[in-house]
């Protein structure tokens, strides 16, 4: 019996700059004794591809599992806003990159400042945030009346202004009429960085007698180009579509074997790979 | 680096023409010929099957070589185990029906090999039927 296990592995990881490419990997294959065994897999290249790049491992090991792990998610860049008029002040903090947040002060009639800061945010993160304010002056009763601002005009929603790292950015805000209170929306307009998987390559172990006993074959064919291996690296030129794969031992021996594939570009950048699929277990 | 010798003999128990075909490969462990093989139906003789048996003709050492048939999704290996000798590969039957079969001819290793094979297409009840074919590859 055989146990198909479609892992999905990094076989050689460049990790240049112009360079990388991953790899599928079968898992264990079994091929037994039966009369002219052969195993018979289809793989499919999608997207750009230009070649399939082909490798057989004899005796089963070819790689260890590539370990892919998320780091946890990056702490965003923040925040963090205080309104103030006279001895009174009013602040929410920690407005995330992506998100807004509203502040208000009972201040009634008269010159508010806005304060904008950074204190918090991910100082790894060098990118100055983006963010716009936008306020209302209201009455009691919730209705707007009357402010001025050299910000932007009232209930309008600012352009997007910016505030690097440890800066700080005021505002002044001048509500009229019959004010009751200033409300402020802010909006941090800073692209989210999303977590970055971290990749921890190991090294693919060959075992010393895998490939080149000569007692497993392997044939991969597309098209009018069929190639033959003992365990040296194929790459068949035929683009995207279907490669059939065959394996097969000329002295009809028991052969535990896996194989490793990856639909490449002209670049040899991964394209599409899809796992193969199985036609023929024996 | 190759040459095909298209021979009909008239050997077969039942009805038959056989067909015979060699050929070299290079020295390259990765070199392979490839052909198809046309089945189809001669009157009322059915193409059922194709029957195939590979001779490794290799006078010096030489690698195995060996033959791979396949049609849809079944695929069968034939060897010669021992070079130059008179006995050839096992016979395969790959009941596969009418239309094309994908034959691969290849070696277990780095050297040149000359080999040849007969091949046919024929019913369940062994008669002949349509055989035609066409070479893809010369390796």
């Amino acid at each position: 019996m055989k146990k198909i296990a479609q892992k999905t592995l990094l076989s050689l990881l460049a990790l240049t700059a112009f360079e990388s490419a991953f790899a599928l990997d079968s898992g264990a294959q079994n091929l037994t004794t039966t009369i002219g065994a052969t195993d018979y897999f289809k793989i499919t290249c999608a997207g750009d591809t230009d070649h399939l790049n082909f490798k057989l491992f004899e005796n089963g090991v070819t790689a260890a599992p590539v370990v892919i792990t998320e780091l946890s998610p990056i702490l965003p860049q923040v925040l963090n806003v205080t309104l103030a008029k006279l001895k009174l002040t009013a602040a929410t903090s920690a407005i995330a990159a992506g998100t807004n947040k509203e502040v208000a002060l009972k201040g009634g009639n008269g010159a508010y400042t806005l304060t904008l800061d950074t204190f918090g945010t991910n100082l790894t993160l060098k990118t100055a945030q983006t963010y716009s304010v936008q306020y209302q002056c209201l009455n009691a009763a919730k209705t707007i009346t009357a402010g001025s601002s050299t910000l932007v005009k009232l209930g309008v929603e600012s352009t997007t202004k910016s505030l690097a790292n440890n800066k700080t950015a005021k505002y002044a805000i001048n509500c009229t009429g019959k004010t009751d209170s200033l409300k402020v929306k802010i909006t941090n307009k800073t692209a989210v960085v999303k977590p970055m998987p971290t990749i921890i390559p190991i090294i693919p172990v060959i075992p010393a007698v895998s490939v080149s006993s000569g007692n497993l074959t392997a044939q991969v064919i597309k098209g009018a180009n069929a190639q033959n291996t003992i365990g040296d690296v194929l790459d068949i030129q035929e683009g995207n579509g279907d490669y059939s794969v065959m394996v097969n031992s000329p002295i009809n021996a028991a052969k535990t074997y896996s194989f490793q594939y990856s639909c490449l570009n002209t670049k040899n950048f991964e394209a599409k790979t899809s796992p193969f699929q199985l036609l023929q277990n024996q | 680096m190759k040459r095909f010798l298209f021979l009909m003999l008239m050997s077969l128990p039942i009805c038959g023409f056989a067909h015979d075909l060699s050929g070299d490969l290079g020295e390259s462990a990765s070199a392979t010929d490839y052909m198809m093989i046309y089945c189809s139906a001669d009157g009322s003789i059915t193409a059922d099957k194709l029957y195939f048996q590979l001779s490794n003709d290799s006078l010096s050492p030489a690698p195995l070589v060996s033959a791979q048939i396949a049609k849809n999704n079944f695929a069968t290996n034939v060897t010669d185990l021992i070079n130059g000798d008179a006995n050839s590969s096992r016979v395969a039957e790959v009941a596969g029906g009418e239309g094309a079969y994908r034959v691969t001819i290849n070696k277990n290793g780095v050297g040149k090999a000359s080999y040849s094979f007969v091949y046919h297409c024929e019913s369940n009840e062994g008669e002949h039927a349509e055989t035609t074919d066409s070479t893809l590859q010369n390796n």
